[in-house]
This record gives structure tokens, sequence and C-alpha cells, in this order.
């Protein structure tokens, strides 16, 4: 989703946006993954408090130091169950709404905005169910006491390093992407699309995205299992300790072996069923010819 | 914002006039319409709070870190009276490279000249704006350098690049067309300057020697009677064998490259996984497309899987695993030693596919043709197939010649001291230790990482427009 | 480039022939590329139910023309108005104006990702909030008439380059315009393929259609044209009906032109 941002970002008319994008992109592309991983942990480390003096913004609700960080999370009261059965139900209506506005569409061709109504069905259901109940649920916040968190979500330093640091290097490459797709759609389609008078986003939605997509999904797919192969670096945040960690268990029972084939047995797996369901897909998506 | 790619089409087609002001292209630029004017001030302001926050910290920082240990993300543990070897090297290469590649630009340029086109002869002020990045890191380097041989040694350098360039301009067009061995042969020397005259630096001046000597034959005997045949094909191997034993028996003791560090082992290390993994990622692409079930089932399934698990758990392997399964007799090769040929192996896959690719982009119709003129199965591979997808695959070439350089820093993982694994290494020294400069350190590391994958890229970029016209 | 060696410079072009009224007036129009001066004073009219045909030499400036009276290219100077409206910077504007006008491209245009019915039908439903079944039944009596209604759900790269361009043509009708620009439609195909688009280019202008056309084809511009205007150098150089334009062309210019083509 990043990418796809700052890849159009990059194709803006706002110069400062479009540069801004560009040395984004060039920069994380062209140091090596690791390094932005361990960058992000060590900023991360720098920036955010110890325990003791944890940052806690929007009256204590998040709490952030530089080995957890905490969020709100949602905790079912007794009518949650009847709660999830109305959001599944308001699920069910949006759905219809959007069938609905499609079909008069199709009949009538009256604007169907149906991701409007259909939004607007799920909100308006779920608010209503939610005020009968009487607030089925409640939210909980992080908190710390005796160093131990109760409540709300937590999540491991080293781990929200790794997300951050792989989202922001991915995203430097998709937005190379997104940018190579659009630009390599025809001049002459965005021409015709504008003979016949589609407007902007029209112009996207029926022209340009749907092809400039099948370019950059094979593309997209190999990010993809970049991606979990670049999560194996995971590892690798303070990889100092990695080499002692498995030379360690080299040292007791030496399982690390068998664990290391079990990891490269799961990679490879992955990556095969992903890159075949890739194809297929891209079969599917192939433009019609002769 | 959604019309953004069409609205920069038309403003590349329709070129600001000359007499615009500074006022209108901000107007035009960055104040077209109530959106953009809102984005531009939004991220003007956080432009301007990350730069004055960055100028802080670059002022706050302390950098004597990097000034201490300069010499090792630059060389590693390279000993003081070996230096010598380095900079013997480093001029070697500069000089047959400079020389080399201005020679190619010069016979390019002639023949581009033959067919009627007219090409700039790239300036020295072109190749400052290509290599800029480089440059930015050298001074960077330089900067921080706290004696005066590193100084002199990067002005020598710059200024050798200027001379060879001059030199290999002026070269006799003979000699400018063999540019290429040429180069090989400085690479050679330079490596043998550097790691002794033994192994495997005597085994590739002995493929080298093969090479040239079977181009230089095939110029001289053409003829298709026996013995010129005989020439063209025994000759090389001759002389290739001869050569890996006269280097080999040179015996010159060099300075073996498990020792070896920094900058300097992340680019050698970049260089010879390519290097070796071109032919073998070559011979798998090949045997890819065979029709011989057992070599082609290898051949995917060795792909498939080096492809399919991350680089890191195949560096572990190596390094933990490996010497388990040799038996104890044979003596275990260094880690360095096995993380190459991890890379290489690592490499030669991802080469595969992308010739694979090459492969299949070659027509047909190509094939056929030389099936018809009655060309053997290998002599159509190597004389017509293999050429044009080489072509054809240069700029991912470089694209995983690349990702490579930046994926060698994982070999730091395994305790190998290159570029990357100082960071680690001069923030645990005594006088660094818990003074919190990592960021220091891997700021630094990261613009020597920056500017060579980002020129290459640049390159890279440059080499596919070329090519892009030479092909139509 | 302003002064060209012989003759009147823009001759003029706006006297439209019948009694119909003007349909597209384009009044001093200048466009220029950079520094280039694509086009220099061109002042033309085409009255309602007119063929109007543009010939010249490459680069003349035909297309830049024509694709600036539906704003694909923009114009520096002068004014262009089509059905009364003119052309300005307002967006609102532009589509009115592009509503109105049809465009068959050399290169045909149609989206490969879409099928041909949904090709002709995407701009109606968008558009002009049309019905999908309403306007799939008028894309299917567009297809009639182009004469291939068998090909309605094949994808464009399943047709051959006639058949394309008769997609397109059927395409830009869809939206029933007021006029349709033709920007050399049939430079793009072989021989037997150009006669079916010159076919279904006649029947439209014998129903009644107003269209501008830049064309090679000299036989079409003879049998079909209201009156040929002739093009060098961004500017309009000579005007007439065809007999006379080709059988007595006044110009130095055009004179040399038709040498070298007929
Ligand atoms: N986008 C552009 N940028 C710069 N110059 C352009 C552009 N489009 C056209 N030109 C120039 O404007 C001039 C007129 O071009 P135009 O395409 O209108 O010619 P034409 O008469 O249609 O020629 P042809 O018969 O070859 O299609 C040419 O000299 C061309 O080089
Ligand atoms: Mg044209």
């Amino acid at each position: 989703m990043l990418g796809t941002l700052i890849g159009i970002a990059r194709l803006s008319t706002n110069w400062l946006l479009s540069k801004i994008a560009t040395v984004y992109v060039e920069f994380f592309r062209n140091i090596p993954v690791l390094l932005v991983i361990v960058l992000t942990w060590t900023i991360i480390l720098n920036a955010f408090p110890p325990v003791r003096i944890s940052w806690l913004p929007f009256g204590e609700t998040f709490i952030f130091n530089n080995l957890r960080f905490g969020f709100p999370s949602i905790v079912g009261g007794d009518k949650f169950g009847t709660f999830q059965v109305i959001v599944l139900l308001a699920l069910l209506a949006a759905v219809a709404a959007w069938i609905w506005r499609s079909r008069l569409f199709d009949r009538s061709g009256t604007p169907h905005h149906r991701v409007l109504y259909g939004l607007g069905t799920f909100v308006a259901i779920s608010v209503v169910g939610f005020i009968a109940l009487g607030g089925p649920f409640d939210i909980t916040t992080p908190e710390i006491i005796d160093r131990v968190y109760v409540g709300g979500i937590t999540m491991i330093m080293p781990y929200a390093a790794v997300m951050i640091g792989l989202v922001l290097y991915t995203a430097s490459h998709i937005a190379e992407i997104v940018r190579g797709s659009i630009l390599s759609v025809d001049k002459g389609q965005v021409e015709a699309g504008n003979a016949l008078a589609l407007n902007s986003f029209q112009r996207y939605r029926f022209v340009i995205l749907p092809q400039a997509f099948r370019v950059a999904f094979p593309p997209l797919i190999n990010q993809f299992l970049n991606f979990t192969k670049n999560s194996s670096l995971a590892f690798a945040v303070g990889f100092a300790e990695i080499t002692g960690v498995i030379q360690n268990l080299f040292g007791q029972s030496r399982p690390a072996p068998q664990l290391l084939l079990i990891l490269m047995v799961v990679y490879l797996v992955f990556s095969l069923v992903l890159s075949a369901i890739g194809n297929l897909i891209n079969r599917r998506l192939q433009i019609v010819g002769r | 914002m959604t019309d953004t790619a069409e609205a920069k089409e038309s403003a590349k087609l329709a070129p600001l006039h000359s007499d615009t002001t500074p006022a209108k292209w901000v107007k035009d630029n960055l104040f077209n319409n109530v959106m953009n004017s809102i984005i531009t001030v939004l991220l003007g302001v956080v432009v301007v709070f990350l730069l004055v926050q960055s100028f802080g910290w670059i002022a706050n920082e302390e950098w004597e870190i990097i000034r201490v240990n300069l010499r090792n993300f630059m060389i590693g543990q390279f000993p003081s009276d070996q230096l010598w070897r380095l900079w013997t090297s480093a001029f070697v290469l500069i000089a047959t490279f400079g020389i080399g590649t201005s020679a190619r630009a010069h016979n390019s340029h002639d023949d581009a000249a033959e067919k009627g086109l007219v090409i700039e002869r790239s300036s020295l002020l072109d190749l400052l704006s290509r290599f800029w990045p480089i440059l930015v890191f050298v001074a960077l380097v330089v900067s921080f350098a706290k004696t005066w041989p590193p100084v002199l040694g990067v002005i020598a350098g710059v200024s050798g690049i200027v001379v060879t360039r001059f030199a290999g301009w002026a070269l006799p067009a003979p000699i400018r067309s063999r540019a290429i061995p040429m180069m090989a042969i400085g690479t050679i020397v330079s490596l043998a300057v550097l790691a002794g005259t033994s192994g495997l630096v005597a085994l590739s001046a002995g493929i080298v020697a093969l090479a040239i000597a079977a181009s230089e034959l095939s110029r001289f005997f053409e003829g298709s009677d026996p013995k010129s045949t005989a020439i063209r094909t025994g000759g090389p191997i001759v002389i290739g064998a001869a050569t890996l034993f006269i280097v080999n028996a040179v015996g010159f003791e060099g300075y073996g490259w498990e020792d070896w560090g920094g900058l300097h082992l992340t680019l050698f290390a970049t260089v010879v996984g390519i290097a070796s993994g071109m032919p073998i990622g070559m011979l798998l692409a090949i045997g890819r497309r065979s029709k011989l079930p057992v070599i082609k089932g290898f051949c995917v399934v060795f792909i498939e899987f080096v492809r399919g698990v991350p680089l890191i758990s195949l560096l572990l392997f190596s390094s933990f695993i490996l010497p388990l399964l040799f038996p104890p007799s044979v003596e275990t090769p260094e880690t360095l030693t096995r993380a190459m040929i991890v890379i290489a192996l690592f490499s030669a896959a991802y080469i595969a596919e992308i010739i694979r690719g090459g492969l299949q982009a070659v027509p047909k119709g190509q094939t056929e043709a030389a099936q018809a003129s009655g060309m053997s199965a290998a002599k159509i591979q190597r004389l017509i197939v293999m050429p044009q997808a080489l072509r054809a695959v240069i700029p991912a070439m470089v694209g995983q010649f690349i990702s490579l350089f930046k994926d060698t820093s994982l070999i730091a993982t395994i305790g190998v001291a290159e570029f990357f694994q100082y960071v680690a290494i001069s923030n645990s020294q005594p006088a660094f230790l818990g003074k919190g400069l990592q960021l220091v350190t891997y700021a630094f590391v990261a613009v020597g990482y920056w500017s060579f994958a980002y020129t290459m890229s640049k390159e890279s970029r440059r080499l596919e427009k070329q090519l892009g016209v030479g092909v139509r | 480039m302003s002064n060209t060696p012989t003759g009147t410079v823009n001759a003029d072009a706006t006297q439209i022939l019948g009694s119909g009224r003007a349909i597209i007036e384009m009044k001093n129009v200048d466009k220029l590329f950079g520094n280039f001066q694509a086009l220099t004073n061109i002042n033309m009219n085409v009255g309602e139910k007119e063929v109007v045909v543009v010939i010249g030499p490459s680069g003349s400036g035909k297309s830049t023309m024509i694709r600036c009276i539906n704003r694909l290219e923009k114009h520096d100077r002068g004014e262009i108005i089509v059905d009364g409206i003119t052309l300005s910077n307002d967006v609102r504007n532009i589509q009115e104006i592009r509503r109105e006008t049809g465009m068959v491209f050399q290169s045909f245009n149609l989206f490969p990702h879409l099928t041909v019915l949904d090709n002709i039908t995407l701009a109606p439903r968008q558009v002009r909030n049309i019905a999908k079944s309403e306007a799939e039944k008028t894309a299917m009596e567009l297809l009639e008439r182009v004469k291939i209604p068998e090909q309605a759900r094949k994808f464009p790269g399943q047709l051959s380059g006639g058949q394309q361009q008769r997609v397109a043509i059927a395409r830009s009708l869809a939206m029933n315009p007021k006029v349709i620009l033709f920007d050399e439609p049939t430079s793009a195909l072989d021989p037997e393929m150009i006669k079916e688009v010159l076919d279904t280019m006649k029947s439209l202008a014998n129903e009644g259609m107003t269209m501008i056309c830049v064309t090679h084809e000299m036989g079409f511009a003879r049998e079909v044209a209201d009156r040929v205007v002739f093009m060098a150098d961004g500017q309009i150089v000579e005007v007439g009906t065809p007999e006379h334009f080709f059988d007595n062309p006044q110009e130095e210019r055009t004179k040399l032109f038709l040498s070298q083509i007929l």
C-alpha cells in the first residue's frame, strides 16, 4: 500500500512531493535490507525512552518504550457475542446494498456510489447495534504493573523493528514497480480515454490501472516472496547474538541443524506454492491476444 | 491527485518556455492547485524540520569512531606491511580499466561515425555526473583520513583515471579492439598482486588465457583445412594449460583472502560472486532447457531450491552444517571460502533464471535459420542464441549485481568481517563500547553502500537506454 | 517559417459549404511545442453534416490541429469553439466538448483488457449514465452498422486491424457525438482492410455525420469530401472542393505535394 502511494506520488505534478518520493525510493532501494532493519532498530532504540520513563501518549492509552510497544485493544463484554453477530449482519447488509446499487446502475445507469452506500450501511447498522446493546465491549489500555504488561496488545520491539524496516524497504521496491507499470501503459490509451470524455478517476479506474496491474503483477508477487524471505532476517536483529545462539544450540544437543533444515523446507514450500499460485493468476490475467 | 501521470506527461511534452521566472516555476510546480498547495506546505514543513534535525545531528555526533576505524571499514585487518599490495593492485586496476573503457568508448565512437551517427565523446564532466555518488563517498572517506598516504593515494588514483582515459583514447585501433582482453589481464594481475599466483588465481589466469588465445587464433587461422582447425581448437587449450602451470609455478606469495575485510572484501565478494556465478548460471540455464530428464531435473531442483530459500539460511547452512558433513580426514575450507561458494551458487541460480528469460526472448526463427544453414546444435547455442540472449539480459544482470552487492552484507551474520560487520566490531571496541554510536557507523556504512548501488543502478538505466537505441 | 514563398497564406477555410451552422470554429489558433511553432494562425470552420478532409506532408501539423479540437493538445493562442462551447482550461468545459466529439486514432487505441462490447459501452455507461442493457443494445446496433456483430465478445487482440478500427469507430459513435475526428485511420492497415474501414467511413458520411478526416487516401478525399484542406508547415495553404483542389490547384506548394503523391 505504502509502495503504491509512493509510486503514484513520484508521478505527481507536485515537484516537492515527487522529489521527496524519489529520494525515498532511491535511498531505500540502494542499501542492504539488513542495514535498513538494524537502522530502524537502532533508531527506535535511540528515539524511544527506556521502560522506566516510557512514553505514554494520548492519556496513557499507548505505551512506547525501547523494548515494547503497547496499544489499546478490545475486550468483549457479556453481549459481545450478540454484537459480533450484528456486525456480521451489517457486513451482509453492506454487501446487499452494494449489489443493489450495482444492479440499479446496470439497469438504469444511475451513478451507483456503491462504496458510499456499502460503507454507510455497515457503519449505520454497527453503530445502532452498539448503542442498542449499551456498549458491548470495553477498550483496555496497556499498563505496566511491576514490569509486567497488563491489558491491551503489546508488541516486542525487535519484531516491530523488523516489520517497520521491511515495510520501508519493500515499499521502495513496490513504488518502483507501480511507477514503471503505470508509465508502461501506452499513451494512446490515456488519449483514447480522454477522447471518450472519461474523467481522471474513471480513466485510472477503467483504463490505466487494470492494464498497469497486469504488468505489475509478476514483480509484485516476487516482491512478496522477497518480503517473506527477508523476514528471515528477523534473526539478524542484533545479529551479533545469532551466531552465538545457534552455536550454543550446537554446543548442547544440536537441534540447530534440523531446525535450520526445517526452516529452509518451510520457506521453500511457501515460495513454491506462492509462485505457482502467482503463475496461475498471471495466466488468467494475461490480456487475450492472437 | 489522480491525473498525475498524464499531467506529468504533458508537462514533459511542453517544456517550460525559456522565459519562465522562478516565481512562475514555483506556481506551476508547487502551487498549481489547492490540493498541491496544501501538500507543498505540509511537506515543506516536514522537510525543513528533518533537515534541521539531521544537520544538528551531524554537527553534534562523535565521528571519532569512524576516524579511528576508517582503515577497518575499508580494508579490514590487512596488515600494514602488506599494504603495498592493495595500492599496487588498485592502481593496476585503475590503469587497465581507465585505458580499456576509454579505448572501447573510442571504438564505439568510430563505429557510430562509420554508420553516420554522431555520438558525443563523453567528457570528464559526464563521467563526473555519472559517478558523483562514489566520488562523494571517496571524498567522505578521505576527509576522515588521519594520515597522508591514503589522501595522496586517492589523489593519485583520480588523476590516474584522467591520464589513462586520455591514454586509452589515443591508442592505435588494433590495440583498442583488444580492450576487453586487456582489462581481463589487468584484473588477473591485480588479483595476483593481492593473493599470490597459486590456486584460484592461476586457474582464472588459465581460463582468461584460453579465451584470449581462442579469439586471437581464430583471427589468424581462419581456414577450414585440418591444420587451421587443429590450431584453432588445440591451441587455446595448450596455451591455457601452459599459462595455468607457469603462473602457478611462479610461486609469488600472496596474502590470502581469508584475512581480507571491510569494503574491499565486500566489493571483492560481489565481483567473485557474479564472475563465477555467470558460467555456472549459463550452464544451469542451458541444462534447464535440456531434453535429458536427469540434467533438466537436477537444474530445475537446484535453481528452484536456491531461489526458494533465503540466502541467510544457505549461509548458516554453509557455516554450521557443512563442516559437520566433511569427513575428519579432509580439511574443511575456511568460513569465508564456504560463504563465497554459497554466494557463487546463489547468484548462479538467479543468473540462470535471467539467462533463461533471455533465451526465451530469442525468436525461434533464429535457431531455425541456423539449423537451416547446417550448424551443429552446440554451435547454434554458442554463436547464435547465447550472444543474443546475453545482450538482452545485460540490464537484468546489472540488477542482479546490485542486489548481490547488497546481499553480501549477509555474510556478516556468519561472522565474516566485511564492510557491514565493522559496525558491530567498531562499536564493541573498548573505546566506543556502550557509547551508542551505532547510528553514526550505520550512517557511514549506508552512504558507502548507497553510493555504489545508486551509481550502478543509474549506469544500468543508461545502458538499458543505449541498448534499446542500438537494437532498433 | 511565417512567410511562405508563394501565394496566399492561410487560405480561407472558414467558408462553410451549404447552409448549415458551424459546429467547429477555429479562430487564429497557434500551437507551440516548446519553441517550435506547430500551428500558425489556423482559421477553419466546419459546418453541420460537412466532411472535411485534411491532407498535407508529414509533420505539417494535421494531427496537432485536430487534437487541439478535443484538447488532447492545448493550443496556445486563438479560440476554438465546438458546438457553441468555447474551449477553455475549465475541466467541465473540456469534458463537455469531449462528449460531443468522437475520435478515431491511427493506432486504434482500443482498451486491450476489455471485450469489444465493453470497449464500446464503457463511456456511455460511465459518462452518460446509460443503463447497461440499453448501452449494450446500442453497441450491438453499432456493431451491425460496422458489420462485425459476431465479434462482440472477443478481445481486441483477437481481431484483425481492420476489425479493430471498425470497433474503434463504433466506440466513438456510441457516445452519439456531433462530430468525429479521424487521425489517419487507415495508415496502420493492410490494403484489403483499408477498404473495409473506408467503406464504413463513407456510409457514415452518407448518413450525415460531421467528420474531419486526416488521411492520405486521395480516392476517399475525392469521393467523400465536401472540402479538402491542405496544410504545410503548420499553416492552411489551400482549401477547396475536391474537384477544384485536385484538378486545378492554385498554390505551388499544393501542386508540388500532389505531384509527389499522385
Ligand atoms: N508532442 C510533441 N512535442 C514536440 N513536437 C511535436 C509533438 N507532436 C508533434 N510535434 C511536432 O509538430 C509537428 C506537427 O506534427 P503532427 O503530428 O501534427 O504532423 P502530421 O501532419 O500529423 O504528420 P503525419 O502525417 O506524419 O502524422 C511535427 O514537426 C512534429 O515534430
Ligand atoms: Mg499525424
